[in-house]
């Protein structure tokens, strides 16, 4: 049925099991396009039935609001909330002194702040008994601030007589450093050299990206007498289970993560949430369900104060050219703004240069500096997308100093070589397949990239004011990795049908339909007699949290390990019980619904008659898959390539995105529709984020200009063009379940320089920023 | 959402009353896009303490010609405005804007009354919990004028110490057809209607009831052009209207206005003049363009606003 490919690990010699290669030929219902393959909870939700988080609503149920601090750096001198605890329904008003130590992220992001680093921190929350109340009572609360110098700008942070927020320094942690071949004499030797700065924040300060989440967070906990449970909208349910069991000093089994669905996460609802914190702790207080739901005022405040961004990058390039428009070598200076959490970015900004080009030298050096800005995060992937903008704009002032069209500049340059020795920083590492140059190759063609190009500095045609041109780019990320734990449970039912579950959330993306497909593929049953359950943190086992593009291998790993498991347990039961002739479990094998005998594929028996069997004799199959993967992160690159159209008014200095060609290197299709649809989404937001997306301060008092998502400009389906082709490239991985790959966070990668290049393409406008709005682009031009 | 206490108005005269027996604490409501996000955000301190709802009044929701010209209730919706066969094909300059607004569920809400009485889009105005107590709200600072200006902003001077923009797409277009805008009080001129400070020369007891707009000249076109980030939801960072006649040969009369570069809409004379005597070409449009942008003062961060403005007054004339 399959051939197994075992890897042996370059450093721990482990044997891989999962590194199934099904015969292409052989699979009957991974990958397919047929419109059967629908969601498995499409129902429920598109009939409104789907419950989420913010549809929990219980008896005796109240509310929690916070006051959020309008300063971006202050600290609270003196709080007076008698006003607010004496209005009608305020149940009960909190202020930093009643829980000085429940944190949502060491070393500074407490729930209720007292020192406060980027504006709209909480410092007080009221519970009421309505929502109306609690902000009634919010606007009676008085505090007075001791307002502080703020920091905004990585350039001011750096600067000498630069305040220090906090720590001794402003530099976090001591500099990223990648140092490989002799750059620096290699640039020296070079024919031309290139140099290049692209900055994703700008002058007035804005560019910093957020989540945006369709679904605002939500939640509910409620104090039942013995356990904590937790209805909220989250990627990583055991996570919030743990966090929650931490901070409230309660052992794991007093804690429970009820199931909601979630309407994506993108990486802020991994990570611990202020107001389920706050609702645990006032739910065990008062004894009451608590709620807390984004929306109204509050909604965008708690991204202002989240650790999700994509924070301001300050990139320098040098590339090394020869005569022949060979990259030479490639050395980037970062500076990287890390927030108000001290977390680090530049090193993630950095590291696709590893193994993206040829280029034999390579220096790195990335600093992360402390601003009063939200926290260095993860909206959709952690800092490759920002980065890959700026690399991708880049590359193209690049080739246009080469000469080369810019399509045969990224076919001569890109890396090709897959297997040892693709990363520059760990040469020894095995990786990843690069799917190079036939997945860049296929692109141009399908775009027809080369007829529509007319050159450098020529348009692909010009109507009036409006100009049209194409760009191109493409780039890695390390993300889709293995990750752990990875746990799967299946039972197996006594009619042949079975039951699946793993701790990881469905966010959307539809996790749960591709191991129902995978499963299928495995088990050798159809698809219909495999269901995926929902996890609820006290019935399935930790798996990985939904995030860093990692499920469907690090969850679909233990999916192919526990059908394994099962698949013994059964040819054990059948052999014994004399249901089939054969001696040992390895004689057999399971296909469309059947166990049958490799040797002799017409001896066979049905699945559900020795499932049946193990209940009325021997006891309920269960089958678990359970590992931990010794590979690292790193070892991994996934690539993502676009080509776009856009069409500039010259006039006005709007962009219309007339197509996009996006090709995602997607090691092999579990789930078809899913996978489409997540490159489309990744696609959309990248597009979003080289064009519209960008939080703004206020440069004189740091607050933030446009936490609400009218000025924080997200894709409207009116910004898409109508022709949007996407690709799955096909390039099976041999360390994936299946041969898959993580796709989500790379497909934002390379669309938005795709479309900076080409609005350069279409006009001249070389705009070295995200946020390409009509102002930049006609300062571009010259004409403001 | 701040709490108020709700009054159904039956009829303009019920309304009125409401208004005045809680003078200085009551608005009224139409489709409440615009004011509802006020009250969500706690964007300024006085906001109402009681709304008088003016859906519950019959007959204001209607599109009406006669010999006169087009009469519009002013709780029409402006999704019904757009698409209006008679507005599209007379009124083109009012269609095209009330298309170009936000989106097809705020069209469905928002009427052309709330769109020419809306309060501004500065974000500092606007900003939640009110953090910014600026000149518009009786602080001492515009704060936008020395921070960051360069979408909601004006490239013309402010109104008293405050640069915000008018933010409404219908207001050019009635500006350009030299509409009347009718209130429960009076006629006014909609040129005159407008206030950079107070938004409209309303009094706090006083409701539009009807936008009124004489027939356009015979032989006449008119346009709209907006530009802003998104394709949708967005407000204009700049708009233009023209109403020009005859559309071919040579011009008697013509009405630029701009949208959303000054306090109130623009209305340009000297862009008219600049096309009256000439027929319709890339040269008169570029003169025009120019003309309708003279005099401006512009912001360190809008400067753009003056080439995209002259970029829609074209377009507009061209179209
Ligand atoms: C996301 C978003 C995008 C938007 N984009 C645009 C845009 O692109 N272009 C644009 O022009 N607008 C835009 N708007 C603004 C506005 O909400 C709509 O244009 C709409 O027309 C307002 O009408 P309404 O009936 O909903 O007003 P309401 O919110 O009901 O009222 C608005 C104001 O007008 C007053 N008012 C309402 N009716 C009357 C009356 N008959 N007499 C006296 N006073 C009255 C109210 O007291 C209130 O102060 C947008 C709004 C949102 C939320």
């Amino acid at each position: 049925m399959y051939e197994e490919h075992f890897h042996e690990d370059p450093f721990t010699g482990e044997i891989y099991p999962h590194s199934i290669h099904h015969n292409e030929a052989t699979l009957k219902y991974m990958g397919l396009s047929t419109p059967d393959q629908t969601r498995v909870d499409a129902g429920l939700k598109v009939r409104g039935q789907a419950r989420f988080a913010n549809d929990i609503l219980l008896n005796d149920i109240c509310y929690v609001k916070f006051l959020r601090c309008p300063h971006s750096h202050a600290e609270v001198t003196s709080i007076d909330t008698s006003a607010a605890a004496a209005l009608p329904g305020v149940i009960k008003v909190y202020t930093n002194d009643d829980v000085p130590t429940l944190i949502a992220r060491p070393p500074n992001h407490f729930v209720l702040q007292k020192v406060i680093y980027n504006d709209a921190q909480p410092v007080a929350a009221v519970v009421a008994e309505e929502e109306d109340i609690c902000e009634e009572a919010i606007s009676l609360i008085n505090v007075t601030y001791d307002v502080r110098p703020f920091i905004l700008h990585v350039e001011d942070s750096m600067a000498p007589n630069a305040p220090i927020i906090f720590g001794d320094t402003n530099e976090v942690g001591s500099p990223f450093i990648v140092d490989v071949g002799d750059t620096q004499g290699a640039l020296a030797a070079a024919a031309q050299v290139v140099e290049v700065k692209c900055d994703t924040v700008t002058r007035p300060w804005s560019g910093d990206r957020h989540t945006a989440s369709i679904e605002c967070e939500s939640v509910t906990c409620m104090w039942d007498g013995h356990r904590m449970n937790i209805w909220t909208s989250t990627q990583n349910p055991h996570g919030q289970h743990r966090t929650v069991a931490a901070q409230l000093d309660l052992p794991y089994n007093r804690v429970v993560h009820h199931h909601t669905f979630a309407g994506v996460g993108f990486g802020s609802k991994g990570i611990p949430n202020k107001g389920m914190l706050m609702c645990a702790y006032a739910s065990r207080d008062l004894n009451r369900p608590v709620k807390h739901q984004g929306g109204s005022n509050d909604e965008t405040s708690e991204m202002v104060d989240s650790r999700s961004t994509q924070s301001g990058q300050h990139h320098q390039y040098k590339f090394g050219l020869d005569a022949g428009g060979n990259i030479t070598a490639i050395s980037n200076i970062l500076n990287q703004a890390s927030g108000s959490f001290g977390g680090r970015g530049s090193t993630d900004a950095s590291r696709g240069l590893n193994y993206m080009f040829k280029n034999p030298n390579l220096y790195l050096e990335g600093h992360d500096w402390v601003t009063n800005t939200a926290g260095a995060g993860v909206p959709r992937c952690v800092q490759h997308p920002m980065a890959q903008h700026c690399l991708g704009m880049a590359i193209d002032v690049a080739a246009e100093a080469s000469g080369l069209n810019p399509a045969d500049f990224l076919l001569k340059n890109v890396g090709t070589t897959g297997g040892v020795g693709v990363n520059k920083e760990h040469p020894e590492w095995e990786m990843d397949g690069n799917p190079n140059p036939g997945m860049l190759q296929k692109l141009i063609q399908d775009s027809g990239f080369n007829s529509k190009w007319k050159g450098w500095t020529t348009p692909v045609s010009v109507n009036g004011s409006k100009k049209r041109g194409i760009g191109i780019s493409a780039g890695a990320c390390r993300h889709g990795y293995l990750a752990n734990p990875e746990t799967c449970h299946i039972f197996v039912n006594p009619d042949g049908t079975f039951q699946l579950s793993t701790g990881s959330q469905d966010v959307g993306g539809g996790n749960r339909t591709a191991f129902k497909l995978m499963a299928a593929e495995e088990l050798g049953v159809t698809p219909d007699r495999v269901t995926v359950s929902t996890y609820e943190t006290d019935q399935v086992q930790e798996s990985v949290g939904t995030g860093g593009s990692r499920v469907t291998r690090g969850s679909g790993t233990a999916v192919i390990l526990a059908c394994r498991d099962v698949k013994e347990q059964l040819f054990i039961t059948a052999i014994d019980d004399g249901l089939i002739e054969a001696n040992l479990p390895t004689d057999l094998e399971m296909a469309d619904n059947l166990i049958y005998v490799k040797a002799s594929p017409g001896t066979t028996v049905a699945v559900e008659k020795v499932a049946n069997r193990a209940r009325n004799v021997h006891g309920m199959i269960i089958g678990t898959g359970s590992h931990h993967t010794k590979r690292i992160n790193w070892m991994h690159q996934s690539w993502n390539e676009a080509v776009t159209e856009v069409e500039v008014d010259t006039d006005t200095g709007e962009v219309t995105v007339l197509g996009i060609w996006a090709s995602q290197d997607i090691g092999r299709t579990a789930w078809h529709i899913g996978a489409v649809n997540q490159v489309y989404g990744g696609t959309t937001m990248s597009v979003g984020k080289g064009l519209f997306e960008g939080m703004t301060k206020d440069e004189n008092t740091g607050i933030s200009l446009n936490p609400n998502y009218l000025d924080y400009k997200l894709m409207t389906h009116a910004d898409i063009p109508a022709e949007y082709n996407i690709d799955l490239y096909e390039n099976p991985d041999d360390w994936g379940p299946m041969g898959v790959k993580g796709i989500a966070e790379p497909a934002c990668l390379s669309p938005s320089p795709a479309i900076a290049n080409a609005i350069y393409n279409a006009c001249g406008a070389r705009v070295l920023s995200t946020m390409i709005t009509p102002d930049k682009i006609l300062a571009a031009l010259g004409k403001a | 959402m701040k709490q108020f206490k709700h009054i159904n108005a039956t009829s303009v005269a019920e309304a009125t009353s409401a208004l005045q027996d809680n003078a200085g604490v009551a608005k009224v409501i139409a489709g409440g896009t615009d004011l509802l996000g006020e009250m969500i955000y706690w964007s300024r301190p006085n906001l109402p303490e009681y709304i008088v709802d003016l859906k519950t009044i019959p007959d204001m929701e209607y599109i009406n010609e006669d010999s006169s010209g087009l009469k519009i209730g002013a709780l029409t919706k402006l999704h019904d405005i757009a698409a209006s066969s008679v507005v599209q094909t007379k009124y083109a300059a009012l269609a095209q804007a009330a298309s170009k607004v936000a989106s097809w569920q705020i069209r469905h809400m928002g009427t052309i009354g709330g769109n020419i009485c809306q309060e501004v889009r500065c974000w500092y105005f606007r900003s939640s919990s009110n953090k910014f107590y600026c000149f518009r709200k009786g602080g001492l600072l515009c704060q936008a004028l020395l921070g960051d200006h360069r979408y909601q902003h004006s490239i013309f001077g402010g109104a008293g110490g405050c640069v915000a923009v008018n933010p409404s797409d219908t207001a050019p277009a009635l500006v350009a057809f030299d509409a009347t805008i009718k209130t429960s009080k009076k006629s006014i001129n909609a040129e005159a209607f407008f206030d950079g400070f107070t938004n409209t020369v309303l009094d706090d007891d006083e409701i539009v009831t009807e936008i009124q707009i004489p027939t356009p000249p015979a032989g006449s076109k008119s346009a709209f052009a907006k530009a802003s980030i998104r394709r949708a939801i967005d407000f204009a960072l700049a708009s233009a209207a023209v109403v020009i006649a005859p559309a071919t040969g040579s011009i008697t009369s013509a009405r630029v206005v701009l949208g959303s570069v000054a306090p109130t809409p623009r209305l340009v004379t000297g862009a008219g003049d600049a096309l009256i005597g000439n027929s319709v070409s890339e040269a008169t449009a570029t003169a025009a363009a120019d003309a309708a942008l003279a005099g401006n003062t512009l912001l360190i961060y809008n400067k753009y606003k003056v080439a995209m403005a002259k970029g829609l007054v074209k377009k507009a004339i061209l179209s």
